[in-house]
C-alpha cells in the first residue's frame, strides 16, 4: 500500500510524509475524534481527551501486527488473526473507556419514567428513546390516522420492527394497511437517538423524531410494544434474545408509573414540556436541569395547575428536585431545578 | 495553440492519470518512478502530464490524497452503533488497510 512507499522515502522527501499524513491520519483522526466527543456528550464513553482516546483505539487494533508486517517479519496475519487482535484491542480501550451497557443487562438502566396513557381512544403513542441511559415514553392524547415509525434503523430492522408490531399489536393492521407508514428517517448514520431527540438540551425540531403512533390499539400494547422496542433498539431481535426480552419487559412493567387523562393531562403537559426543554440532558451531566420557571412557560399550563401536576409528579417519584433554588421544602421556588428521577 | 477540455473531460483523464500514477509508484517505489514512464503508460506525452501535475512530488502527494479519501469514506461507512461494535469495525478496516 501507498503508505509503505511513505515510510520508505519520508526521510529523503519529507513533503511526501507530511501530505499523506494530512490527508490520511490528521484528518481520519479528526473524523474518529468527533465520533468520540458525541459519544462522550451522550455518555456512552467516559469523559478524556477525545484526541489521545482516538490514538490509542487506532494504534491499539494494530498492536503487536503492525511492527512484524511493515518489517516483513513472519507470515502475513491471517483474517481471524487480525479480528483477534482488534477484539483483544477493543476490549482494552473499553475497558478504559467504554461505558455501554450490554444486552440484556442494560434494563437495569431503564429507569421508573414510563408514563402510560391508557383511557383515550384513539391512542397516540409518542416514544423518545435514548440510548443506554434511559428509555423514556411519553404517551400524548392525539387523533393520528396512522402508524408511523421515524428512526434511524437500517431499513431492515425497520422493517423487522414494523411486522412484528403490526402482527402483535394491531389486529386491524391487516384490513387496514394505510394505517401503516414507515419513514426512515434520514439522518446521519453516526447519530445516536438522543442527538437527534435533543441538541443543546433543545428538542432538535429539524429532525424526524421517533414517534410510534397508535391508533384503536388495546390495552395491554405497551406491554409488547416495550418489549420490541427494547428488543430492536439494544440489538438485534433475534429469537434466542427473546427470553431476556421478556424478563426486561417483566421488571419494566413492574416499574411503570402510570398516568391517565384526563385527570393527569397536566401533569403528562409538564412531563412534556420537561421533555421539550431537554431534562434528559441531565443524566449526560453538563448542564444544569430547568428551573421551575423555565418549565412553567414552557408548559403553557397556569400556575395553580402546573403546581398540583408538579406535586404530583414529585409524589409518584416521576421528577425530582436537582438544586433548591432558594429556602429547601418550597416546592413553588422558581429557581429550584427539576429533572427526571432515574 | 492551446485546446480547452471541457471540465468533465479533464476531471477524468486526471483521475486516469492518479490510477496509473499510482500503480508505477506502486511497482517502483518514488524514487525510482519517472514521469517518463507514467506518461508513457498513460499513452500521452510528458508535457501533457505536466499540464496537470507540474513535478512528480506533486503527482504523488495527489496520489496520496486521492488513495486517503477513498480509504477514508470506505473505513467510516459504518451504521450507527455501539460504541464497541463501531470501533471494532473501523479497526477491523484501518487494521486490513495498514496489513496490505
Amino acid at each position: 500500500m501507498i503508505h509503505r512507499i511513505v515510510v520508505a522515502e519520508a526521510t529523503r522527501f519529507p513533503e511526501i510524509g507530511e501530505a499523506l499524513y494530512e490527508a490520511g491520519p490528521k484528518r481520519g483522526k479528526a473524523r474518529l475524534v468527533a465520533y468520540m466527543k458525541q459519544a462522550m456528550d451522550e455518555g456512552r464513553m467516559k469523559r478524556s481527551d477525545p484526541e489521545r482516546a482516538a490514538e490509542q483505539a487506532m494504534e491499539l487494533s494494530l498492536a503487536g501486527m503492525y511492527r512484524r508486517r511493515l518489517w516483513n517479519v513472519g507470515p502475513i496475519p491471517t483474517d481471524e488473526e487480525i479480528d483477534a487482535n482488534i477484539e483483544a484491542g477493543i476490549s482494552t480501550f473499553m475497558a478504559a473507556y467504554g461505558r455501554d451497557i450490554p444486552w440484556p443487562s442494560r434494563s437495569t438502566y431503564l429507569g421508573p419514567m414510563a408514563h402510560v396513557n391508557l383511557d383515550t381512544r384513539p391512542r397516540v403513542v409518542h416514544m423518545q428513546v435514548y440510548e443506554n441511559e434511559l428509555l423514556g415514553f411519553f404517551f400524548k392524547p392525539a387523533g393520528a390516522e396512522k402508524v408511523e415509525i421515524s428512526r434511524q434503523l437500517g431499513s431492515q430492522a425497520a422493517s423487522v420492527l414494523r411486522e412484528a408490531i403490526a402482527a402483535t399489536l394491531l389486529d386491524e393492521q391487516a384490513a387496514s394497511p394505510s394505517l401503516f407508514q414507515t419513514h426512515i428517517a434520514d439522518i446521519e448514520p453516526s447519530q445516536s437517538f438522543k442527538s437527534i431527540l435533543f441538541k443543546q438540551g433543545r428538542a432538535n425540531d429539524n429532525r424526524k423524531i421517533v414517534v410510534f403512533n397508535f391508533k384503536d390499539a388495546f390495552n395491554d400494547t405497551a406491554l409488547p410494544l416495550l418489549g420490541l422496542l427494547i428488543a430492536a433498539f439494544s440489538g438485534p431481535l433475534k429469537l434466542e434474545t427473546l427470553p431476556e426480552a421478556l424478563e426486561v419487559v417483566k421488571g419494566l412493567w413492574g416499574k411503570l408509573i402510570v398516568l391517565r387523562t384526563p385527570q393527569d393531562a397536566d401533569a403528562i403537559r409538564l412531563l412534556d414540556a420537561l421533555g421539550r426543554v431537554g431534562a434528559a440532558d441531565i443524566a449526560a451531566a453538563g448542564q444544569a436541569p430547568p428551573t421551575w420557571a423555565t418549565l412553567l412557560a414552557a408548559s403553557g399550563l397556569p400556575a395553580a395547575d402546573a403546581l398540583t401536576a408538579l406535586k404530583l409528579l414529585q409524589a409518584r417519584g416521576v421528577l425530582e428536585i436537582a438544586r433548591w433554588g432558594g429556602q429547601e421544602e418550597n416546592l413553588e421556588d422558581p429557581g429550584n431545578r427539576w429533572r427526571v428521577a432515574l | 495553440m492551446n485546446v480547452v477540455m471541457p471540465r468533465a473531460q479533464r476531471d477524468l483523464r486526471r483521475e486516469a492519470i492518479l490510477s496509473i500514477a499510482l500503480q508505477v509508484f506502486m511497482e517502483e517505489g518514488y524514487a525510482a518512478a519517472s514521469m517518463s514512464t507514467i506518461a508513457a503508460r498513460l499513452g500521452g506525452s510528458k508535457g501533457t502530464l505536466y499540464n496537470y501535475f507540474r513535478s512528480k512530488a506533486e503527482l504523488f502527494v495527489a496520489v496520496i490524497q486521492s488513495q486517503c479519501d477513498i480509504h477514508q469514506n470506505q473505513i467510516f461507512d459504518i451504521p450507527d452503533q455501539d460504541l464497541r461494535r463501531f470501533l471494532s469495525q473501523l479497526a477491523g478496516r484501518f487494521a486490513r488497510l495498514m496489513m496490505s
